[in-house]
């Protein structure tokens, strides 16, 4: 796939993905990944933008006598997903408009 | 390059950033090479370099600081505002500029005109009265009030050049001075008002 997936999609996905369930970074990564293409350096900033927006909140659990930090979406995330899920469906009707037309 | 290594370069890449923001990166890097399986080996190499990593960990950072800098920016802008305004502007203010000279040079090349005929009017009135006097001499012999009214003509041709001479002189101080005025206050409040 040659496009490159914008940010604010990439959003949508972690908001998506953290929707199911509480993430530390590396497996929220690699669920991602199974569904997008996208370089796993990508993601840091992404969250980091989503948690400080307040979308979403890490508590820090102790795994193997270390502190792992995971990261859970919070109500203003759950309504920036609806959000990005309503200019996501405007989008594809755009582009479904756009290839239509092309087409007849 | 082992996880101690990659982080140390991450942290010596993100020396830019704030504390705060430099520390929840290397936690966050440093929890990822932890949970991956291996030592990490795979996940760094999938990663990139560190130098990859902070260059866009401080590419969303400088969006995110962005709205600060705005203030510079709309001064930027007011000063980019003022050049495009003088801009669009100067077909408005180069041929008012260019009317005022025209106005002025005409009132000038009028005033010219003036100051010359009354000169020359009253040069030759002059020479007209002092050309009386001879033939008044004359005609005064022969003729005693015809040569009086002979006399007195010239002498009023005299007076009367006189009188327009000096009103040439006096219009052309006038003049003159009025022009210099005018076409001085038109460029001073221009720079006024700039």
């Amino acid at each position: 796939m040659t496009i490159q997936v914008p940010s604010a999609l990439l959003e949508a996905f972690v908001l998506a993905s953290l929707r199911q369930e509480d993430a530390y970074g590396y497996s929220l990564t690699q669920s991602i990944k199974q569904t997008l293409d996208v370089s796993e350096s990508t993601l840091y900033p992404v969250m980091r933008r989503l948690e400080t927006e307040g979308c979403l909140a890490t508590y820090d659990q102790p795994h193997n006598g270390r502190n792992r930090r995971y990261y859970k979406i919070t109500e203003i995330g759950l309504a920036k997903y609806k959000i990005c899920l309503k200019d996501w469906e405007i989008f594809r009707q755009k582009v479904d408009k756009l290839i239509e037309r092309s087409q007849k | 390059m082992d996880k101690a290594e990659y982080l140390a370069e991450l942290e010596r890449r993100l020396k830019a950033l704030p504390e705060s923001e430099r520390q929840d990166a290397l936690d966050y890097y440093k929890g990822y090479l932890d949970d991956a399986p291996g030592q990490g080996k795979k996940a760094m190499k999938e990663l990139g370099t560190p130098a990859e990593v902070a260059a866009k960990i401080l590419a969303e950072f400088s969006i995110k600081k962005a709205p600060k800098t705005d203030e510079s920016k709309k001064k930027g802008m007011s000063t980019t505002l003022a050049v495009i305004l003088a801009v669009f502007a100067a077909p408005i203010g180069l041929p008012l500029a260019i009317a005022v000279f025209t106005v002025a040079f005409a009132l000038l090349i009028t005033l010219i005109a003036l100051i010359v005929s009354f000169g020359a009017s009253g040069v030759a009135m002059i020479l007209a009265g002092i050309a009386y006097l001879p033939i008044a001499l004359i005609v005064l012999i022969q003729d005693g009030a015809l040569g009086l009214a002979t006399l007195g003509a010239g002498a009023f041709s005299l007076g009367l050049g006189m009188v327009f001479l000096g009103g040439a002189t006096v219009l052309a101080r006038v003049g003159f001075g009025g022009i210099a005025n005018f076409v001085g206050k038109v460029i001073l409040k221009d720079k006024e008002s700039k």
